[in-house]
């Protein structure tokens, strides 16, 4: 089984559940007892609020994809979570500037901790108090448009909206590894 | 776009930082909330003029009175002779430029006014229990508040916290002394940093708590705190909060043990089946 683990991380509110809920094929909530992996099946013992979806889309190949519980409070399970993580998707909401510290907290929480691939979904882009995608750039530190990672507006009520998100994702990670590859050829 | 709000909720730190990067021009008002604690003096508001991200002005009525005031209380010029030379000579720069053209005022003058002006409000604004703040970006400039001169916010603000003597109001939002900071920017630090900034700086990135940044430099680890808190308002580092990696003695289950391999890379074919996967599903929607 080839599986690509993704998480979702967010703060509270910006439709880490939705997300999740809309791509996935299974209900997220207590369906995943057949999940062989590590995560997985040590959330069905646990009590702690944690999405979980996934979508198997082969005999052999699946997306497991996993929400952040909580917010601003990186404990041993967001620990746990990143280790295993191939990327991640950081949803912030467009109208809440209130939230765009949690957001450049977890962001600097994930580069320090975790040097993966990842993508800024704009979700609640369809609010009227959104506020622009550059303006959402620039407080969440991100000054020059040439170095930041992909910014996507999503709606994660709407199945498109998130699959093109997760294809975003996915090529974002695609890219990377083989930048990676390169480097590795240039150095043997 | 609005860029309003409640100060609790998008801290002057935060706005400053957004004006400064995102090269804003326009008025930034703030009003203070009335909180159940009394105040004797009533709250008065305060205006900030941004000029391309950089700070220009600070008044608190918007009657253009500010700076002439500023300027008559500390002895350089009379008002009335100040609005003589006004008949003389059409404002279309800033006052203080237009004094100093006219030999009114020198060089000198002109700083300790801009300084007065835009670092007194810091300390209150900073102390504020609650605030409403609105940048407009269509409001003009007043050029008879300003003195010609301009400073970074971040800098401001480095310099109007240390003014700071009550650090009451902002006890409950310093970093914690068991958390560690990490640099937001890379190399040196792009504003200017007092010498025991500096040692503190030294430690950024370290994985040293504030604890044992304190212990090590022996200062008060309320002063770390403090120091990390300017660094953190200028945008320059980042809390990290102090992660338990055991579990509370309440977790219902022992932990799964640390996976010894990373997440290995995914192959080329599981990349692009997925991708020939949800491409359909992108296209159905929006
Ligand atoms: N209009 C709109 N509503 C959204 C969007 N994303 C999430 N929501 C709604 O926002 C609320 C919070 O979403 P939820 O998934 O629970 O957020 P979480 O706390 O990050 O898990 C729910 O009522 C969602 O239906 C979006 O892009 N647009
Ligand atoms: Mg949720």
């Amino acid at each position: 089984m080839e599986i690509m683990r993704i998480v979702i991380t967010g703060p509270v509110g910006a439709g880490k559940s939705t997300f999740i809920r809309t791509i996935s094929e299974i209900e997220p909530v207590d369906t995943d007892r057949k999940a062989t992996d590590e995560v997985g099946s040590w959330k069905q013992k646990t009590t702690v609020a944690m999405d979980f979806g996934r979508l198997q889309f082969g005999p052999n190949v699946a997306l497991h994809l996993y929400g952040t519980p909580g917010q601003e409070r990186f404990d041993f399970m967001w620990e746990i979570l990143i280790r295993k993580a191939h990327a991640f998707i950081l949803l912030v909401s467009s109208h809440r500037p209130q939230d765009f510290r949690a957001a450049r907290r977890i962001l600097a929480f994930m580069r320090h901790r975790a040097k993966i691939p990842m993508v800024i979904g704009l979700s609640h882009a369809d609010n009227p108090n959104a506020w622009p995608p550059e303006d959402i750039a620039i407080a969440l530190g991100y000054l020059s448009p040439h170095n930041r990672p992909p910014m996507v507006q999503v709606n994660a009520l709407d199945q498109g909206s998130v699959a093109a998100a997760m294809m975003k994702l996915i090529e974002t990670y695609a890219k990377h590894q083989a930048e990676q590859l390169n480097w590795d050829a240039v150095r043997h | 776009m609005k860029i309003t709000g409640y100060l609790s909720e998008f801290s002057l730190g935060e706005i400053f930082r957004f004006l400064e990067q995102g090269q804003k021009t326009g008025c930034l008002s703030i009003k203070p909330v009335e909180t159940e604690t009394l105040s004797i003096a009533p709250l008065k508001h305060h205006y900030i003029f941004f000029r391309l991200g950089q700070i220009v002005a600070a008044t608190h009525e918007l009657d253009h009175q500010g700076l002439q005031q500023l300027i008559e209380q500390r002895g350089f010029i009379h008002v009335t002779t100040i609005h003589r030379l006004l008949k003389l000579y059409p404002l279309n720069q800033p006052l203080g430029l237009l004094l100093k053209t006219q030999g009114a005022l020198d060089s000198q003058q002109l700083q300790l006014l801009f300084k007065q002006q835009v670092l007194t409000p810091i300390p209150e604004l900073f102390s504020l229990a609650e605030g409403w703040f609105k940048f407009d970006a269509n409001h003009p400039l007043p050029l008879a508040e300003m003195t010609g001169l301009s400073a970074p916010p971040r800098d401001v603000a480095l310099a109007g916290l240390r003014l700071l003597r009550d650090w009451t109001p902002l006890m409950d939002k310093l970093p914690l002394p068991d958390s560690t900071v990490i640099s937001l920017s890379e190399g040196q630090p792009p504003c200017h940093l007092n010498s025991v900034e500096w040692r503190v700086w030294e430690y950024v990135d370290k994985t040293v708590t504030l604890e044992g940044i304190a212990q090590a430099l022996n200062l008060p680890v309320l002063e770390v705190q403090k120091i990390c808190f300017r660094l953190m308002v200028a945008g320059l580092v980042e809390e990290i909060p102090n992660i338990s990696i055991e579990p509370s003695p309440s977790s219902p289950t022992p932990l799964p043990q640390p996976a010894e391999e990373s997440s290995g890379s995914l192959s080329q074919s599981f990349l692009m089946g997925v991708l020939s996967f949800l491409k359909p599903k992108a296209m159905k929607g929006g």
